[in-house]
């Protein structure tokens, strides 16, 4: 467990680190794992950077392990984001063994790519496309894997809704394909640019096998104007069998920053003013 | 067999996943989308709010009360007396104790912003502009302000979806843009003030960071702050201020931006008055707004004809607000407001303009 805690390490040095270089207007934002695995229907601005970095702790009676979370996504195209994750493990070996194993467990890139602002009417619309590679060490991902997802996110004052329903490719070594189903709340604390969500997310396998459900609460934190810290807890429900209890905490930090050499700035000219 | 009929299985999955995305896609291809775009990515971002932050967190309370106003008007009627009252108890808590962080226009006012996000975006892209510049003007590691800030216009220009015109519109669509003209300052005159005081003191803090050293900006910014708290807010402005006529020096420098800004307070009033108005439905109200924002648009500045400024009681003309913009024989611009450049007749003012032909 040495390595989790290095990364607790780094985490904690990143948030320390980072600079106030652009405002971060959405400290709202439901991005994926940030902290819950449910998210909204809103991509990255247009020629906006976003680095995210997040650990996952899980305390299990079956053993426990720690996920570290990096990604780097931009607002490529009006609407529209693409974004690259390496997701990484260190956790028990549940075979029996008195042992850690370690390994990346897949690296995934993204677009995602939103249809429609809400309206009075209906809801903000999003579909998204993943891909993922195979891993590597004890707990990488066998082989490659394909997600399709649509997320709609709705508000009623205050309150926003965000729905998620995907279906996910995977070969039989890594459990075959499986459904991904998820419905999340956030709502914002005053005028004090922090948030509280919660979710309720499923992964069920087509073929036999357990789905797998998570209830998770959270908190997104503006500490600067271009920083936002997250907390969260997470549970396996369909764990919480024969006296078993888990609990995973999440913490992350989201840094907004953009490149001035990859914006085109026209040249001025004196526009009409009469 | 089982392995064929699993394979069929999934690409049937497959295909009606795909063929829902696309009749999804097909769905919202003609839908309004957020079409956000990202700051100018510059050295200088947020130098202000870092050297002077509390006069940075002192425009978040001016935001709260345009957003505000807009929500309360649509969630709680025209008539809205005593939530606009109670409203107002919150405006002053904000203007002693603002937010730390500007709040985003969808956290002010959530159904405002499904109603007409469009012109919500506009305002939040042109205090982006506002931000720049007051950040141009704060950092001493830019030497040439001017190069600097006419470029963080023109990034701001090169979104046409959100940038107000840069002609000197002056108070013709506030007034002359539609019969909901003045409902708002009639019927919720001490907001009204705030706003008005607000739009002062925008431009005034431009003027303060126009002094060349800076400890007199300094200096300066204070005698701005403790004149708006003690005097202006107080006593607030009677007429909508012109950038211009507060902050000459500024508006000389940037006379595009001085426009833009005037422009982005006239949409504010506006949207007052079509949010205050009650023969106006909800949808009414929706497709007012867009009207205004669309012949307000940078995009549209050439081929909209602009309204004069009606004869009547209910407006009052302050000696800046006839005064339209001037060209200098050397080619320099001041802009419509400026206290050197020319007094309009009231003749000009009243009469409309063509699309495509010069204010006067």
């Amino acid at each position: 467990m040495k390595f989790a805690t290095n990364l607790i390490a780094a985490t904690l040095a990143l948030a320390g680190a980072a600079s106030p270089l652009m405002a971060q207007e959405d400290f709202r934002a439901a991005d994926l794992d940030r902290p819950i695995l449910v998210e909204d229907a809103f991509p990255a601005k247009l020629h906006e950077w976003e680095l995210e970095f997040g650990l996952r702790g899980g305390f299990a009676e079956g053993g426990d392990g720690i996920d570290a979370i990096g990604e780097l996504k931009t607002g490529l195209f009006l609407n529209g984001q693409v974004g690259l994750e390496v997701q990484g493990s260190v956790r028990d070996d549940e075979t029996g063994l008195d042992r850690t194993i370690r390994g990346v467990e897949t690296v995934r890139a993204h677009v995602l790519y939103n249809l429609n602002r809400e309206t009075w009417s209906r809801p903000a619309l999003a579909i998204r496309a993943d891909l993922g590679t195979p891993g590597a060490g004890g707990v990488g991902q066998e082989n490659w894997r394909v997600g399709f997802k649509g997320i709609a996110s709705r508000s009623f004052g205050l309150v926003r809704l965000h729905a998620n329903a995907g279906y996910v490719v995977g070969s039989a070594a890594d459990g075959g394909d499986f459904w991904q189903l998820g419905l999340a709340v956030d709502y914002p604390v005053g005028l004090f640019s922090k948030a509280i969500l919660a979710d309720i997310y499923a992964e069920i396998p087509v073929d036999a096998g357990r789905s797998r459900v998570w209830a998770e609460l959270g908190t997104r934190w503006q500490i600067s104007n271009g920083n936002v810290l997250d907390f969260g807890l997470a549970t396996r429900l369909d764990e919480w069998e024969a006296g078993r209890a888990n609990l995973e905490v999440t913490f992350g930090v989201s840094s907004i920053f953009g490149f001035s050499g990859l914006v085109n700035v026209p040249s001025y000219r004196e526009p009409k003013l009469n | 067999m089982i392995i064929k009929y699993a394979k069929r299985s999934r690409m049937r999955r497959g295909a009606v996943a795909c063929a829902g995305a696309a009749l999804l896609f097909a769905g919202c291809v003609s839908a309004r989308q957020r079409n956000d775009v990202f700051r100018l990515p510059a050295s200088y971002n947020f130098a202000f709010y870092d050297t002077y932050t509390d006069a940075a967190r002192s425009f978040y309370a001016a935001h709260y009360t345009h957003f505000g106003a807009y929500e309360i008007l649509l969630t709680q009627g025209e008539d809205a007396t005593d939530a606009m009252a109670t409203f107002l108890g919150r405006v002053h808590d904000y203007v002693v104790s603002p937010p730390k962080f500007e709040p985003p226009a969808e956290i002010i006012a959530p159904n405002w912003s499904k109603l007409a996000y469009e012109t919500g975006s506009a305002m939040d892209w042109t205090h982006m502009l506002h931000s720049q510049l007051y950040d141009i003007l704060t950092d001493d590691r830019i030497a040439d302000k001017q190069t600097a800030g006419n470029q963080a216009i023109a990034y701001y220009l090169s979104n046409p979806r959100s940038a107000f015109s840069t002609r000197g519109y002056g108070h013709r669509w506030m007034e002359g843009g539609g019969k909901w003209a003045g409902v708002f300052r009639r019927k919720y005159p001490e907001i009204n003030g705030v706003l008005w005081a607000y739009h002062w003191h925008h431009a005034a803090v431009y003027e303060a960071l126009m002094e060349p050293d800076a400890e007199q900006r300094r200096a300066s910014l204070d005698h701005v702050i403790e004149v708006f708290t003690d005097s202006v807010l107080k006593n607030p402005p009677k007429v909508m201020p012109l950038t211009a006529e507060i902050a000459p020096r500024f508006s000389s420098l940037f006379p595009a931006a001085a426009h833009i800004f005037d422009n982005l307070h006239m949409m504010h009033d506006v949207v007052n008055d079509i949010m205050a108005d009650p023969s106006l439905s909800r949808s009414a109200k929706e497709a007012e707004i867009e009207r205004m924002r669309l012949n307000m648009m940078f995009a549209a500045q050439d081929s909209v004809s602009v309204p004069g400024i009606p004869a009547g009681e209910h407006h009052t003309m302050s000696p800046g607000s006839m005064r339209v913009p001037t060209q200098l024989p050397g080619g320099q611009w001041l802009p419509q407001g400026h206290p050197e450049a020319r007094m309009a007749s009231m003749e000009e003012l009243r009469a409309p303009v063509p699309a495509g032909r010069s204010l006067p």
